[in-house]
């Protein structure tokens, strides 16, 4: 067999969604780079607008096409790679590829599928035969059966034992899973479900709800080494989606023979599904029997792979494309700031990581706030620390909610019974009713029995609420904020608590050398020396972080990701690094989020894993002193704290309003300024989302325009237009909308151009507006920066841009709910076509059941 | 019925283990040359052999031996097909160590045999086994022996190796 | 919690607060990278006299379990953690860490920034420290005149012999100071143990008539333990097929005429590639060594390396060409630790079962 790579294909993982935020991009990004980086082509293909890795030269070539298995047919036919790539795009892009195999598409095109035997496919798709195939090697599954009558059911019990799950197969209507604990309760949950299925039959499960949930990510190379890069514990028993859940990295609770139990099994696994790159493999471990279920086995990229890597600073991304170029791990060519054998070394951790997770419920205020096991969180954070109860307040922090749901001093209303119900049935931001608990006098064994979290955790908030209470009680005690910030507490904490302001408690802190300290986040707990120029803060005696030389410009990155368009600032931060980096400057950005695509190490000189809270930011600035500060949409606010306090600060966020435009099929001008210039890059309109099909609730956007009518009025504009720019006085991209009165164009609003729109011109004119727009921001002059723009007069192909939005998932189906506005939309899809209508075809293809 | 009773790691450290054997008893791997017996034996020469090389950073001679035909688990009517001979070394004077994956009732080696001593004369001729399953019928023993394992005449043993069977392994079958 | 102060022979002071027993001690300061595992390493005797620092932050989490002791009375001198869990006893945690040093007398010290000396270790080696209450002049003159004993075998091995009952191979293992793992996989591999003292005679060793002798891990360095013990290993392993491990090993490559040499920086974790040299595979596997066979002074001619640290060469394993005696650096029976070493004792059983000839 011939192993030389010279051209790969990468199946991106299409628009954002719940569950899949920016980590596939991310990996897309740096897998893609290393690839190339070995002397092999890259083809990239993807409909997100928002992929960094389809920008930059991240690929050698870059198709926007829909992910269906025709267009990528064509484009296998078309470039004829050597290989594909199966672990980039999701669960979607492993169905792609079992559909391009049934095609026999790799097979006629001699494109080799790399790192996984095709065989795999098929057991990642199915979870029953993988479920067969870990029962061959002798891995504990869950039992499960499928059964048509009672006796049959109780056969199953008889073996398995209560508490049982009982679904129904095929279900007419949206049918949940019934937990039964004693014979009453699965009597009835059959019945409903005989009822409810279309084949008159239901799956009996053993139920694993309660058991500590445990995830392990492992590498492997195609020569059978194999190593744990991380091993990491929910906080939440299962029962709850794991995404859903608290994380912490590295295990906290489990022992020896535990742990390396479950590193046998991960490894074991892989070896025997001769998986070439990293695996994430979930278990369920029986706390008082030390019995354990696999529960999923994931050889794809996901999130916790992202956390794995954010978390140990083990170059994962790197390695694997590394392995998937057949080189071995003991032949990785790592950058020289790793040591030489990095990749062969088993990452030890001498910090602690809490992910946290992010909810939509701010926007969508109907959704059930009950954590089960279908994923509602739109995101995550993550908190580093050298404590447990430090990487916890910092992810908690991280979350930007009010410091409450940090610290539970306030009272809480809730009745016994509703608080107990709390503990039981839990919902999200439960650390609220956690703490509460504990302040009410519920003995730790007792939380621990009712909420099937582990005793270890009640101590720890037991700490965090003694170290508060302390805290309050000493009002300006040097003693008590020395002992709150080394457990994770900031100057806002403490001037709350004081009835100060953090400025004054940042004063008496210096004042009393309690300051921040930071540490590298690296893989071998300070055995090695290792450079991830990744840090955290902490409050101890060495600080490893020293200020940058040259021109140095912070980025405030998206943090979390929430609800909206905060997947596109994702988008936006990545390209200010870029560019910024092309224009010379050394860039250090600031963020806690393990999925953004920003954290992808080349993208900045140096990371800041730490939260937004300003105490945060200027412990960092403090160090690093930059020449400039971007802050992105979101932090308007912050950017204005920041620019009192006398930083320089470039603000992406005019702080000018925006209205929501619902479909008006008007069309829009869409130009950027520097202050005293006007360039128009073209004309946009918003056309009407059921032009695309049915039931579609927000919004396309189309770009260019190339009605000749339109054109010549909007020239004859062009003058007004700049005018109303100009009349802003301050540099940045604007769209200026239209709207038709008696048959003729008006000026109507200009607002500040919106991310989506970014997207949309940068992919549709192959060059990106983000460059344009940091170098007007940075005061240079328009002549300067547009002269290699291209001519929008010469684009022929219509780019269109909508919206998607996760109602389905969330189950909302509430008509005064389901409006389609920006601020419930988790993706965006791109497409393109020589007509309008053709684009728009292209945009509903492969995205059929997608919640537009 | 099938049951594995020897997985891919146990099977990968009776090779090692056989091969520290042979450094042992050879002292030393000068003249050593290994003869594999057709189909199995063979890969299992060749990872004794790249395990040889491992340690002593020498090549050792692999040959292969045909003689299916000798198969003790075939009726004795078989024809008596000529033995296919590939050594592209000369065993004049090697210590030659003959591969086999089961040992049972013994005819195959003395077929072995056979065509080794009509090809030259070796200084000496030894016998390595992955399993030795019992029931010889013939005054034959094996020198290295990965594995003992007691069968039932009716019984069958199966040796799997990764380069014909896709995964390492020794299953019981009966 | 009392301040209490962790002070180094090279002068440097780290301030933390005291937990487990509020005894000052002193020994020699190791730095311990495993992820898992605080009890094993904490009652392993390979650690007698030392004070050990674990990188990873929290430790204690789980409190003390009755199937994880390596020994039944630790030695170790000092535990140095950032975060120590105050978890409390319930049923199935029967001791905290706290209360299990407060019992043994082994002090403790948290609010270190660990890091920070993981670090100063990697430059300097192991050094001497002490755990006080106060760090001044009188403090560091004490350390400084501490004189570390060297009959760290003599310490913690077992005085007389006993047994470990079952029903299959009879294997002696020669006490220098083991861990309960090794006795847990002979155990499991239903060997009928007889453990003695590391004074043991060749004679009172073939007089019980072994199948097998395993060679202990241990504290300490080689060189200290007298000549005897070399000359039993030279005597009985062309006899008996032999096993060692650790301090085992380092006495087994010195009985064949190899010199053992000091350690720098010392291996205390699992994180290290190791390749086994006949498959050329890698392994992982739990470490706890500050000697190592110096490779120039092997007989070639009569030892065999057959595991290699990738990170610094150093031999993790050896094997004598004409007989079944062979040795591993590392604890091939984890705890704490990567398990897929401990097939390593079924290579060991398969010896002596070839050695005992077929079983019909």
């Amino acid at each position: 067999m011939n192993n030389q790579l010279s051209k790969v294909l990468i199946i991106g993982a299409g628009h954002n969604d719940i569950g899949r935020e920016g980590q596939h991009d991310a990996a897309v990004t740096q897998i893609g780079s290393a690839i190339r980086k070995l002397g092999i082509a890259v083809i990239l293909v993807d409909n997100n607008p928002f992929s960094v890795a389809a920008e930059n030269n991240f690929a050698d070539k870059v198709y926007i096409e829909p992910l269906t298995v025709g267009a990528i047919t064509k484009i296998i036919q078309a470039e004829q790679p050597d290989g594909l790539i199966p672990s980039l795009g999701g669960i979607q892009a492993v169905n792609l590829i079992q559909g391009l195999i049934r095609n026999n598409v790799l097979k006629n095109n001699q494109t080799r599928l790399l790192q996984w035997d095709a065989a795999l496919i098929d057991l990642v798709v199915n979870p029953a035969l993988m479920s067969n195939r870990l029962k061959d090697l002798s891995q504990p599954v869950i039992a499960s059966q499928v059964v048509a009558n009672q006796a049959e059911a109780d056969q199953v019990v008889r073996t398995v034992g209560f508490p049982v799950i009982v679904k129904s197969v095929a279900p007419r209507i949206e049918a949940s899973r019934r937990l039964c604990e004693d014979e009453e309760d699965f009597q009835r949950a059959l019945a409903n479900g005989f009822k409810l299925s279309a084949t008159k039959q239901c799956i009996v499960e053993q139920s694993i709800v309660g058991y500590k949930e445990i995830e392990f990510i492992g590498v492997r190379d195609h020569k059978g080494t194999a190593l744990l890069v991380a091993g990491m514990e929910n906080f939440d028993p299962v029962g709850i989606h794991s995404a859903d859940s608290i994380v912490f990295v590295p295990t906290q609770t489990i022992t020896d023979q535990e742990y390396q139990q479950f590193r046998s099994a991960t490894l074991k696994i892989m070896q025997a599904l001769h998986i070439v790159g990293a695996c994430h493999v979930q278990f369920a471990l029986d706390p008082t029997t030390q019995n354990y279920y696999v529960i999923k086995v994931t050889p794809y990229f996901d999130r916790a792979m992202a956390l794995a890597a954010r978390a140990t600073g083990y170059p994962v991304a790197t390695i694997v494309a590394n392995l998937l170029a057949n080189l071995s791990l003991a032949e990785v060519k790592l950058p020289v700031t790793y040591r030489k054998q990095t990749a062969l070394i088993e990452p030890v951790l001498d910090h602690i990581v809490c992910r946290i997770p992010i909810w939509p419920f701010n926007v969508l205020k109907s959704v059930s706030h009950q954590l089960d096991t279908v994923m509602e969180s739109t995101g995550s954070v993550i908190g580093i620390g050298r404590s447990t109860e430090e990487a916890l307040l910092k992810g908690l922090r991280a979350t930007d909610e009010s410091r409450y749901h940090v610290i539970a001093n306030q009272p809480q209303r809730y009745s016994e019974g509703e608080l107990i119900q709390r503990l039981i049935h839990p919902q999200a931001g439960r650390m609220l009713v956690l703490l509460e608990a504990l302040n009410r006098g519920y003995q730790i064994d007792e939380l621990a029995e009712l909420t099937k979290i582990d005793a270890f955790y009640f101590y720890k908030l037991s700490h965090i609420i003694a170290i508060e209470k302390a805290l309050r009680d000493h009002p300006f005690d040097v003693h008590a904020l020395g002992r709150a910030k080394y457990f994770g507490f900031t100057d806002e904490d403490a001037a709350a608590a004081w009835e100060s302001t953090p400025a004054k408690v940042a004063h008496f802190a210096i004042e009393n050398e309690i300051q921040a300290t930071y540490k590298e986040v690296e893989p071998t707990a300070g055995e090695f020396t290792e450079q991830t120029n990744t840090y955290y803060s902490t409050y101890e005696f060495d600080n490893e972080s020293t200020q940058l030389a040259g021109r140095r410009a912070v980025v405030i990155g998206t943090g979390a990701n929430r609800i909206g368009t905060n997947h596109a600032n994702d988008y936006l931060v990545s390209q200010l690094l870029f560019y910024l980096k092309k224009a010379d400057y050394q860039t250090i950005l600031i963020n806690a989020n393990p999925n953004s695509v920003a954290m992808t190490p080349q993208l900045a000189a140096k990371r800041y894993i730490e939260p937004k809270q300003v105490s945060d930011i200027l412990n960092v600035l403090a160090v690093e002193q930059p020449e400039v500060i971007f802050t992105t949409y979101h932090d308007y606010r912050l950017g204005q704290q920041l620019t009192k306090l006398g930083y320089q600060v470039v603000q992406i966020n005019n702080g000018l309003p925006r209205e929501q435009i619902k479909t008006n099929d008007s069309p829009a001008v869409e130009v950027i300024t520097d202050g005293s210039d006007v360039a128009i890059f073209g004309i946009s309109e918003i056309i009407a989302g059921n032009n695309l099909r049915s039931g579609v609730h927000g919004s396309v956007a189309v770009f260019p325009i190339q009605d000749k009518a339109e054109n010549q009025a909007i020239a004859a504009l062009s003058t007004e237009i700049k005018q109303r720019v100009l009349a802003f006085g301050v540099p940045g991209l604007y769209t200026v909308r239209l709207t038709i009165v008696d048959e003729a164009l008006h000026l109507a609003t200009i607002e500040p151009m919106s991310l989506a729109t970014m997207a949309l011109i940068s992919k549709a004119s192959g060059s990106s507006v983000t460059r344009l727009l940091l170098h007007v921001k940075l005061g240079e002059s328009l002549d300067k920066v547009m002269y290699d723009y291209p001519d929008m007069a010469n684009l022929k192909t219509i780019f269109v841009q909508a919206n998607t939005f996760p109602y389905n998932q969330l189950q909302i189906y509430d008509e005064d709910e389901v409006t389609g506005e920006p601020g419930h939309a988790t993706g965006t899809v791109i497409a393109h076509g020589e007509t309008l209508k053709a684009a728009l075809v292209a945009l509903n293809e492969g995205n059929e059941r997608t919640d537009f | 019925m099938q049951k594995e009773v020897v997985d891919s790691m146990a099977m990968k450290r009776a090779l090692t283990r056989i091969t520290y054997e042979i450094i042992e008893q050879n002292k030393g791997i000068r003249d050593v040359a290994l003869v594999g017996i057709k189909t199995r034996g063979v890969y299992i020469a060749q990872r004794i052999a790249a395990r040889l090389q491992q340690l002593e950073a020498a090549t050792i001679p692999v040959g292969e031996l045909d003689i299916t035909a000798f198969r003790d688990d075939q009726p004795l009517t078989v024809a008596m097909a000529p033995v296919a001979y590939q050594l592209d070394f000369d065993v004049a004077g090697k210590q030659v160590i003959l591969v086999d994956d089961v040992l049972f009732t013994g005819r195959t080696i003395r077929a072995a045999l056979d065509a080794l001593m009509g090809g030259g004369r070796p200084q000496s001729i030894s016998l390595a086994v992955l399993v030795d399953r019992g029931h010889r019928e013939l005054p034959i023993r094996a020198d290295f022996i990965g594995k003992n394992i007691p069968t039932a005449l009716q019984e069958r043993i199966k040796v799997s190796v990764t380069e014909v069977d896709g995964h390492d392994g020794i299953e019981i079958i009966n | 919690m009392a301040d209490r102060y962790l002070i180094l022979e090279d002068g440097s002071a780290y301030l933390g607060e005291g937990f487990g027993s509020p005894a000052v001690s002193t020994g020699e300061i190791v730095f311990n990278t495993s992820m898992t595992g605080y009890q094993e390493i904490i009652t392993n005797q390979i650690y007698h006299n030392q004070i050990i620092a674990f990188t990873q932050p929290t430790i204690g989490s789980y409190g003390i379990n009755h199937d994880s002791y390596e020994s039944i009375l630790p030695t170790v001198k000092g535990v140095v953690v950032r975060d120590v869990a105050s978890i409390s006893t319930n049923r199935q945690r029967r001791w905290s860490l706290d209360q299990y040093l407060k019992q043994q007398n082994i002090p403790g010290i948290s609010h270190i920034d660990t890091r920070h000396l993981a670090k100063q270790l990697r430059a300097s080696g192991p050094m001497k420290a002490s755990i006080v209450d106060v760090a001044d002049a009188h403090a560091f003159d004490q350390l400084g005149a501490t004189v570390l004993t060297n009959r760290q075998v003599a310490a913690v091995a077992t005085p007389k012999p006993y047994p470990n009952p079952d029903t299959g191979l009879n294997v002696i293992v020669i006490d220098f100071g083991l861990k309960h793992g090794i006795l847990r996989e002979l155990s499991k591999r239903s060997c009928n143990v007889t453990v003695l003292p590391y004074t043991a005679t060749t004679e009172e060793i073939i007089n019980l008539d072994p199948d097998g002798v395993v060679l202990s891990t241990g504290p300490g360095k080689p060189q200290d333990l007298p000549e005897s013990v070399l000359t039993m290993i030279q005597n009985i392993q062309n006899r008996i097929p032999l096993f060692a491990i650790g301090l085992g090993h380092e006495l087994f490559a010195m009985a064949n005429g190899a010199q053992i040499m000091k350690l720098s920086p010392e291996h205390h974790g699992a994180n290290h590639p190791i390749r086994e040299v006949i498959t050329n595979q890698i392994i992982y596997a739990s470490q706890g060594q500050g000697y190592a066979v110096n490779p120039e002074t092997i007989d070639r001619n009569k030892l065999i390396t057959t595991f290699v640290d990738l990170i610094d060469g150093t031999i993790q394993g050896l094997r004598y060409r004409d007989f079944p005696a062979f040795s591993v650096q590392f604890f091939p029976d984890g705890a704490p630790g990567p398990t897929e070493t401990r097939d390593i004792f079924d290579e060991f059983v398969e010896s002596m079962q070839q050695a005992r000839g077929p079983v019909w």
